[in-house]
């Protein structure tokens, strides 16, 4: 069997190989040129060509000098943070409740679950129905009894917006996460944890001292999701708040700024585009190098 | 093994075809039309067959709604099988010019419809930089402030409205002041001041009536939709400063300045309005509320004007099916009254335009465009054209346009009756030349949704206190900041 997948290896990659280049290498490596030109998406400016049309780096200096972009860009550090801590203490929790339960673990793994079949669309059009009315006019309003103010409009106030996102995004993805974490649990024998409650280690001891390191594979793992996930966000944005009170994040500020000058100035949004992807990219390489050596540690 | 060979090679050359797409076949149609409005998506259907039936041409018709539209329309027209005529606005032309698609008047092959391009009044033309003559205009739509015409009548006991709506036209803002002042109080404790418009005077009725008992404001207001306020109230203070969409785009960004005091007095005109806004169940105050959308929506709004719970809703002729899918009666009532304006005669730099022919007019302007594509071949354009031609002339496209779309025709005239009362109204605002253009089109950028309205929607609309001067000061100077670098990126 080896010795056949060796000799068809090759050919077996080419229709991947093809598709990877023509919808993903080929698009890319037009963008990135792109970015340098005055395109306006349908024709570039005064040429017939792109090479006619060549402004160096005036797209990204207009990027830069944004105030659109600049706020879109912390606003998403920002949010990615709350989110990413929000998801991870969840998830986690939940897991190890889960782990505890006997009976029905199956069904509540599967409840958990849900939420992440939901499209983020129709989850921000949801969850924006649960803010406005169940949360504001219902179970937490003044005539309730668990008067919580905080989140009573929380989609119409600028900083209680950025934890009404953080809420209904760690709803969707705790479900997800809490598999990778309920498997990490799983692998840690028991033994360890007899050993350490026979030295006398208490519960938070044994937690910090056993859960936790041996769990570094199952966090790089989340933390690497989470953080990419929240940073990438854009329909939930566009369905929830539509980026209003300043909740614009990156990729929702892509999509609007083509539609921000007539003509369309897809140049600049290019621009913005590989500025993001670099983003991605440098903040993903290093999260899973520092992680990758927190694990052998570990 | 050889089995797997020629299986092999079967995958790697279905997936090579399946990516080079299978683009071989010859067009199945004649002509190509790439429509811009959704709401007549079905209609334009049914208006292929029609035509094919007469003609013998096959029309495909593919239809985005107006946000998208300019998005897919930048595909598909560089794609094999492009339009052969599209859809655009009257800004949008900027890119199909530039970008070649977009014929002029004076490159259409048919001569009637040529024709009719010279028809089109200078003021809805299709032009690029204040030339030339690129479409014909789909239809005119309008807005103002529509009001119920029997919730008029029955709380000021009139036997007809035509008094009214002339002296409420002439009307200055201090008495439009008044009358809702009035109205409200009626709506509140069942009895009115009397109030003068144009001098004469209105009496408020005592006690409601079976049919006045709903009402819960005066105004029905969006305020969750930025664009009822964003793109329409916008229009008012531009209106001030610009006379037209190409004014706007070929004016110096210092002209700007000039809209600070229009912005401000509109800004304290929608305080003075959103003070009476109707709601569901009583009326609705400024705050997180007001901007919910599950409670002040376009919908929600359109359906307070549709019970009875609102007098006046400030919007266009369009809402009027809408309105008739809740109730046919109101829609019937339906008149189209003029945005009243605080703003007078020094705060106003538009040649040409007063404060009095501002309140007394109302915004009309063309949504949409047909423009030939100057890139297909010589035979898809005639064909093309033939097709326009025949949509806007012939006793069957005339049908269609009318009772179909239901759009008001450009070249209506004061005989033409439709069923929208609204749209009645427009032709006879535009029968006595009380128009005014729809500048707002040019804004640079989003100014509209994400500047003036975003401004309003966050720090006014949530904010149940007065506002003050300070605030709107700085509203009206990052909303001219917004322009000026919006204007910096054409």
């Amino acid at each position: 069997m080896e010795k056949f997948y060796k000799r068809w290896f090759n050919i077996l990659i080419i229709p991947a190989l093809i598709l990877f280049v023509v919808v993903i290498i080929v698009p890319f490596i037009m963008g990135i040129t792109y970015s340098f030109t005055a395109w306006r998406g349908s024709y570039f400016k005064g040429s017939e060509h792109w090479w006619g049309a060549l402004a160096g780096v005036t797209n990204y200096i207009k990027v830069f000098r944004s105030e659109k972009f600049l706020t879109a860009l912390i606003f998403t550090l920002k949010f990615t943070v709350v989110a990413v801590i929000m998801k991870n203490v969840a998830s986690l929790a939940m897991a190890m409740m889960v782990k505890k339960v006997g009976k029905g673990k199956g069904l509540f793994r599967t409840i958990y679950f849900f939420p992440n079949l939901l499209g983020g669309l129709a989850m921000g059009f949801v969850w924006s129905f649960i803010f406005q009315n169940i949360f504001s006019l219902v179970l937490f309003s003044e005539d309730s009894p668990i008067h919580i103010p905080f989140l009573c409009d929380m989609l119409q106030d600028p900083n209680k917006a950025i934890f009404a996102m953080a809420i209904m995004a760690t709803w969707q993805s705790a479900g997800y996460m809490l598999l990778i974490y309920l498997n990490g649990l799983n692998n840690i024998p028991d033994d360890l944890y007899e050993a350490a409650s026979i030295d006398g280690a208490n519960a938070w001891q044994r937690f910090k001292n056993i859960t936790l390191p041996m769990l570094m594979p199952a966090f790089t793992i989340v933390f690497f999701l989470t953080l990419s996930q929240s940073f990438k966000m854009l329909d939930e944005n566009l369905a929830l708040t539509s980026g209003n009170f300043g909740t614009r994040m990156l990729s929702l500020q892509i999509l609007l700024s083509t539609r921000e000058n007539t003509p369309a100035n897809y140049g600049m949004a290019q621009a913005q585009a590989v500025i993001f992807f670099i983003l991605i990219a440098v903040i993903s390489v290093a999260q899973v190098s520092v992680t990758k050596r927190k694990e052998i540690e570990a | 093994m050889k089995a797997s060979y020629i299986s092999m090679a079967a995958v790697i050359g279905l997936s090579v075809v399946g990516l080079c797409g299978c683009g071989n076949k010859d067009k199945d149609y004649d002509i190509y039309f790439f429509n811009a409005k959704s709401e007549i998506a079905e209609s334009l259907e049914t208006v292929a067959d029609e035509y094919e039936a007469e003609t013998g041409k096959k029309v495909k018709v593919f239809t985005v709604g107006t946000t998208e539209s300019s998005e897919t329309l930048r595909s598909e027209i560089k794609s094999k099988d492009y339009p052969t005529v599209f859809a655009t606005n009257a800004i949008g032309i900027e890119e199909w010019k530039s970008a070649g698609y977009a014929l002029d008047e004076s490159g259409i092959q048919n001569e009637q419809l040529k024709a009719l391009y010279e028809s089109v009044p200078e003021a809805l033309r299709l032009q690029f930089e204040g030339e030339g003559n690129y479409g014909i205009p789909y239809n005119i739509e309008g807005y103002g402030l529509v009001a119920n015409k029997q919730m008029l009548m029955e709380i000021l006991g009139l036997d007809d409205i035509e008094q009214f709506k002339e002296d409420y036209k002439a009307a200055d803002y201090t008495e439009f002041q008044d009358m809702i002042r009035s109205l409200d109080s009626y709506i509140k404790e069942g009895a009115g001041d009397d109030f003068t418009l144009n001098n004469r005077t209105y009496q408020v009725r005592n006690g409601k009536t079976s049919y006045t008992e709903d009402l819960t404001g005066v105004i029905a207001i969006a305020g969750a939709e930025k664009w009822t306020y964003g793109n329409h109230y916008g229009n008012y203070p531009i209106s001030a400063v610009y006379s037209t969409v190409y004014d706007v785009r070929e004016s110096e960004p210092e002209r700007a300045d000039y809209l600070k005091t229009p912005i401000i007095k509109s800004l304290k005109e929608l305080e003075f309005a959103t003070n009476y806004a109707a709601g569901a169940d009583g009326p609705v105050e400024r705050g997180a509320q007001f901007i919910n959308s599950t409670a002040t929506g376009y919908d929600q709004a359109i359906q307070m004007l549709a019970e009875h719970k609102a007098i006046f809703m400030k919007n266009g002729n369009w809402i009027y099916s809408n309105v008739q899918k809740i109730s046919d009666e109101t829609a019937k009532n339906l008149i189209m009254l003029p945005v009243k304006t605080s703003l007078s005669d020094e705060d106003i730099v538009t040649e040409g335009m007063t404060a009095e022919k501002l309140n007394r007019s109302i915004p009309e302007f063309v949504s949409q465009y047909y423009v030939i594509n100057a890139k297909a071949t010589e035979e898809e354009r005639r064909e093309a054209e033939d097709f326009v031609y025949w949509l806007n002339t012939s006793d069957k496209g005339i049908d269609f346009i009318i009772n179909d779309f239901a759009f008001v025709p450009f070249n209506a005239d004061a005989d033409m009756k439709l069923d929208n009362p609204l749209s009645n109204d427009l032709i006879t605002y535009k029968m006595a030349d009380d128009l005014l253009a729809n500048p707002f089109d040019a804004a640079p950028g989003s100014w509209g949704l994400e500047s003036y309205g975003k401004y309003i929607m966050e720090n006014l609309f949530t904010q149940s206190e007065a506002w003050s001067d300070e605030q709107l000061e700085e509203i009206a100077d990052k909303c001219i900041k917004d322009w000026k670098s919006g204007m910096e990126e054409w």
